[in-house]
């Protein structure tokens, strides 16, 4: 994963999304300057918004991958197309996944979350 | 209330809860948890494994702290600073130094407290003081419906809900502050099913952040 790639996601200001998210989460020097510009962008609510997204999968990932928990049914299957696409495969985290998971989920995406 | 403000009344909810006794540990090894998420950052041993081909090829250890055993300040440290390349005999050996509630409350502790570091570090409003830690007895409530769904250690039971949903079911007061830092932070109730949000950010915006936090982690869930 090149943290330095910044392109068009095809998303309103993606561009300087990535360049937050990235800046935040590797403590870059350009933080203060990114999130100035993001602020600009997007407002003070959604650079709010933006903070607490990268807040919170920075949580998200500790306790997925500290808790070991598989792939849900049918994710595994839904996602082989853009996990080898986007290199996702080659996470150290994928040694520890059960490959024979169902194929169909056991709950609604509005339960996701519960 | 604003979504905003729901944001800052759950990441006060989780610091109050952080200093405080929780499910196997008192308020002061919360607290000193915490402080062990911070050294992370910058500790040479977790520097040094980050950059290995392999973590377990670095020799040397963790020390114990007034409050956490050796074996726990690994976990913390290791949570904190390279999760993407746990693996499950790692995982074991911790869990049968610490048992499985304590190791599972050491992730969660962890993950609030990274959660709460970064939103203050990316909002731009400045590193916090730790918290005075508040005595009292942990709970050591093991909940009835939590066994082996295919996780490290025990979880719900029940396929009622996603995975990462489940993750510290197994240790309730701790998983409460964290289901309200991610029900304010980011999924919002049923708003999570939707494919359009009302919010200041849209959808496709919320997820391309989130997509690239996740994928700097390397984290293959």
């Amino acid at each position: 994963m090149d943290p330095e790639a910044f392109v068009d996601a095809g998303v309103p200001h993606g561009e300087l999304l990535l360049r937050f998210a990235s800046a935040a989460q590797l403590g870059s020097p350009d933080l203060g300057a990114t999130r100035a510009a993001l602020g600009a962008a997007v407002g003070p609510d959604g650079l709010i918004e933006a903070a607490a997204t990268i807040a919170i999968f920075n949580g998200l990932v500790r306790v997925a991958d500290g808790t070991g928990i598989q792939l849900d049914n049918g994710t595994l299957a839904d996602s082989a197309d853009y996990r080898d696409r986007l290199g996702v495969d080659t996470f150290g985290g994928a040694a520890n996944v059960e490959l024979s998971v169902a194929a169909n989920r056991g709950y609604s995406v509005a339960d996701f979350f519960g | 209330m604003t979504a905003n403000a729901e944001i800052a009344a759950s990441r006060e909810q989780a610091r109050a809860a952080l200093a405080g006794p929780g499910d196997w540990l008192t308020g002061a090894q919360r607290v000193d948890g915490w402080h062990e998420v911070r050294d992370a950052a910058t500790n040479r041993l977790d520097r040094e494994r980050k950059q290995a081909l392999s973590p377990a090829s670095v020799a040397g250890e963790h020390d114990a702290t007034a409050e956490l055993s050796s074996a726990a300040v690994e976990v913390v440290h290791r949570v904190a600073s390279d999760p993407g390349r746990l693996t499950r005999a790692w995982a074991e050996k911790h869990i049968d130094a610490l048992g499985a509630p304590m190791y599972t409350e050491l992730v969660g502790v962890t993950a609030i407290a990274a959660v709460l570091d970064t939103f203050d570090l990316a909002s731009g409003a400045g590193r916090r003081e730790l918290p005075e830690p508040v005595e009292g007895a942990p709970a050591r409530i093991v909940p009835p419906d939590v066994g082996d769904v295919g996780a490290w250690i025990p979880q719900k039971l029940g396929p009622t809900m996603a995975n990462v949903s489940r993750t510290l079911s197994g240790v309730p007061e701790t998983n409460a502050a964290w289901r309200s830092l991610v029900d304010s932070h980011y999924s919002r109730g049923r708003e999570f099913a939707e494919l359009t949000w009302n919010r200041a950010l849209s959808r496709p915006q919320t997820e391309l952040v989130a997509a690239r936090v996740t994928a700097l982690s390397e984290c293959f869930y």
